[in-house]
């Protein structure tokens, strides 16, 4: 219980002048509890109950109420705020030190703005280069003049950079490949001066266009006309980085003179015997690009005396469900010469041209045969993943010609033939076998041409189709499964097999 | 302290000028880091680690800004630390790059990649010492007998 003090509070009483003096005063408001860190005690035995001492005293009243105590305190006479002394104030003890100006505020500041500018027009700077290649042009003989300036300086990416984006992925995944292929199996070299590498220059000078204006296939593809000027043209294959052990296994005899060739073309003179040079570029998203397959197929048109294709040549992509099924259907179209079918299943992507030449193409395809002899009766075919698309190849395939019934089945290496129910089993062993006991039987292959061979022929089962989706449908990819029919083929081939082949075939 | 700050600041300097310089030569034309890893993307297209460094490769140079003006303000030990990654960064892009093998006409020029590594070590080498001196201050700053900090 808390009992009021019975005297004014004095804190420089001495202590024990009170009954209290051990305790501070109550301030007004009560007690406040300061947290304090609690500590177990430490537990004692236990000694009994205390011994009872009475019943506790009676209560007793406080003491009557004093009046409040006195104020330790008493506020000061004031007149209130007085002004300074004329003068200022008296500036008492050392003078202070005159308060600096800081100069690091605004070095920061300018430091900071500096270098977020700098770094501003750095990203701009680059952002800007990383889209500084071909983007398109403006106009279709811009994009060709764009070709030419990129063709003079020998400047490969550029060139590849200048096709349209569906021709440039058909192109850039099977060569890069290709090109590594050959620097794996010790065709090209590791380490040479690339900057020629085709092993051709070429230089065009004085490029003039017809007067007459571009000639519109349709609506995306025009073709530029150029009457005058000159190319030249210097091939050199001793600039190509072949490797040593290759120019000995292809050229046995040494690199033939006709290997260097120098050949200027007077575009003037071709333009009085065969007409205009033609390059068709395709216009994509608004921009127009030189385009090598377009260019292709207008300069087989006009060779054989063909008219352009008209709105009425166009063929729709038409895809297939599935990968398999494309392939499948391009196979069974291909069977009843179904022309249209083929070109519906092309990829538009790759192959725009071709739906675009559709009627024309067909107008010059051979006649269909009035009845096949060939019959397909069964098609089993696998698929796996390569870079950018689908390669489909074959598992099993049965046919039947008039009588006979063949099925051939991919098993690992070997092809297992089965035909009018005689099976057989042929694998690369075997054609080694029959070519050491046939026409080689003189001079035996060595084992290295013979494993150099079966790696060769292993190969063989991974040709196929490569196949890509657009829209949810499945297409072909021609110009990209020719490409990559020589990589399915030298892939197997381990470090010195391509030579050896070489040498083999060439003895 | 100032020696350190100005290798950090010529380290950064030197690897933005060397992005700038010719990393790729096609025929008779030379190409940037921008310019080539843009038609080399285009073309070709990058996968994994490389497409992982080079996909934010044009804001380089606005986080080697950001490195200064943390350091201008005061915030050393952040700037140190962001220098340490944007070094590593280039360090890593450049080396890949001089690593590569000449392909098909194309080949990579060492002037650009080497100028960038280059920063890159005096970068680090900065980002490191400061880093270390803040260390040391702040264990001198501590009172032996409490381990805390006065």
């Amino acid at each position: 219980m808390t009992q009021p003090p019975d005297a004014p509070y004095d804190p420089n009483a001495e202590p024990g002048s009170h009954g209290r003096v051990n305790e501070p005063p109550m301030p007004p408001g009560g007690w406040v509890t300061l947290p304090q860190s609690y500590s177990q005690p430490d537990p004692a035995p236990y000694q009994g109950p205390p011994p009872y001492q009475g019943p506790p005293p009676p209560y007793e009243s406080p003491p009557p109420y004093q009046g409040p105590p006195p104020p330790a305190w008493q506020p000061q006479p004031s007149a209130g705020w007085q002004p300074p002394p004329p003068g200022g104030w008296e500036q008492l003890g050392p003078p202070l030190p005159q308060p600096r100006r800081s100069h690091r505020a605004p070095v920061v500041a300018a430091i900071a703005t500096a270098a977020l500018i700098a770094g501003g027009t750095v990203t701009y700077l680059a952002v800007s280069d990383s889209h500084s290649g071909y983007g398109g042009a403006a106009s279709p003989r811009e994009a060709v003049t764009s070709l030419v300036n990129d063709l003079n300086k020998s400047d490969l990416l550029g060139i590849l950079d200048h096709l349209p984006s569906g021709e440039r992925s058909a192109l850039r995944e099977p060569l890069s490949e290709l090109i590594s292929q050959a620097k794996r199996l010790h065709v090209l070299r590791d380490t040479a001066d690339p900057s020629r590498v085709t092993g051709v220059d070429v230089t065009a000078t004085g490029i003039t266009f017809a007067a007459s204006g571009d000639e519109t296939i349709n609506d995306h593809v025009k073709v530029v006309k150029i009457v005058n000027g000159r190319v030249a043209i210097n091939a050199d294959l001793n600039r190509v980085p072949f490797t040593e052990q290759f120019l000995r296994a292809a050229f046995p005899q040494g690199i033939p003179a006709s290997a260097t060739s120098h050949e200027t073309i007077n575009l003037a003179q071709v333009n009085r015997d065969n007409g205009p040079v033609r390059i068709a570029a395709e216009q994509v998203g608004g921009k127009w690009y030189p385009s090598l397959f377009y260019t292709i197929a207008d300069s087989q048109v006009h060779q054989n005396g063909g008219s352009n294709p008209g709105p009425s040549d166009y063929i729709a992509a038409k895809g297939a469900p599935s990968a398999v099924e494309a392939v499948k259907q391009a196979v069974v179209a291909l069977q009843h010469s179904d022309y249209q079918r083929l070109i519906e299943l092309t990829s538009p992507d790759e192959f725009r041209v071709l739906h675009d030449y559709g009627g024309v193409i067909l107008r010059n395809a051979p006649p269909t045969s009035a009845s096949s002899q060939f019959t397909l009766k069964d098609l089993q075919l696998n698929t796996r993943q390569v870079s950018g698309a689908t390669r489909v190849t074959l598992r099993s395939l049965t046919f039947d010609v008039p009588g006979h019934e063949t099925t051939v089945a991919v098993a690992g290496n070997c092809l297992e033939i089965t035909a009018d129910g005689d099976y057989r089993k042929l694998c690369a062993t075997d054609i080694i076998n029959g070519l050491n006991t046939g026409p080689l039987r003189g001079r035996p292959l060595t084992a290295g041409q013979s494993a150099a061979l079966s790696r060769f022929a292993s190969g063989i089962p991974r040709i196929g189709v490569d196949v890509t989706s657009t829209g949810g449908q499945w297409y072909l990819n021609p110009a990209r499964s020719y490409l990559d029919l020589s990589n399915a083929l030298l892939e197997p081939l381990q470090d010195n097999d391509l030579l050896v082949l070489l040498k083999l075939f060439s003895r | 302290m100032r020696a350190v700050l100005v290798l950090g600041a010529a380290g950064l300097l030197s690897m933005v000028i060397g992005t700038f310089l010719p990393w790729l030569r096609s025929g008779e034309v030379q190409r940037n880091s921008y310019a080539s890893f843009g038609v080399v993307r285009r073309l070709i297209g990058f996968h994994g680690a490389a497409e992982l460094l080079l996909r934010g490769w044009p804001l380089f140079g606005a986080v080697c800004a950001v490195v200064v003006v943390l350091a201008a303000v005061g915030l050393l030990r952040a700037a140190a630390v962001l220098a340490l990654l944007v070094a590593a960064w280039a360090a890593a892009v450049g080396g890949e790059a001089v690593g590569r093998e000449p392909v098909a006409g194309v080949r990579v020029e060492r002037l650009g990649p080497i100028v960038t590594i280059a920063g890159a070590v005096a970068t680090a080498t900065a980002a490191i010492l400061i880093l270390i001196s803040r260390l040391w201050t702040r264990r001198a700053a501590r009172d032996p007998t409490t381990g805390r900090t006065v």
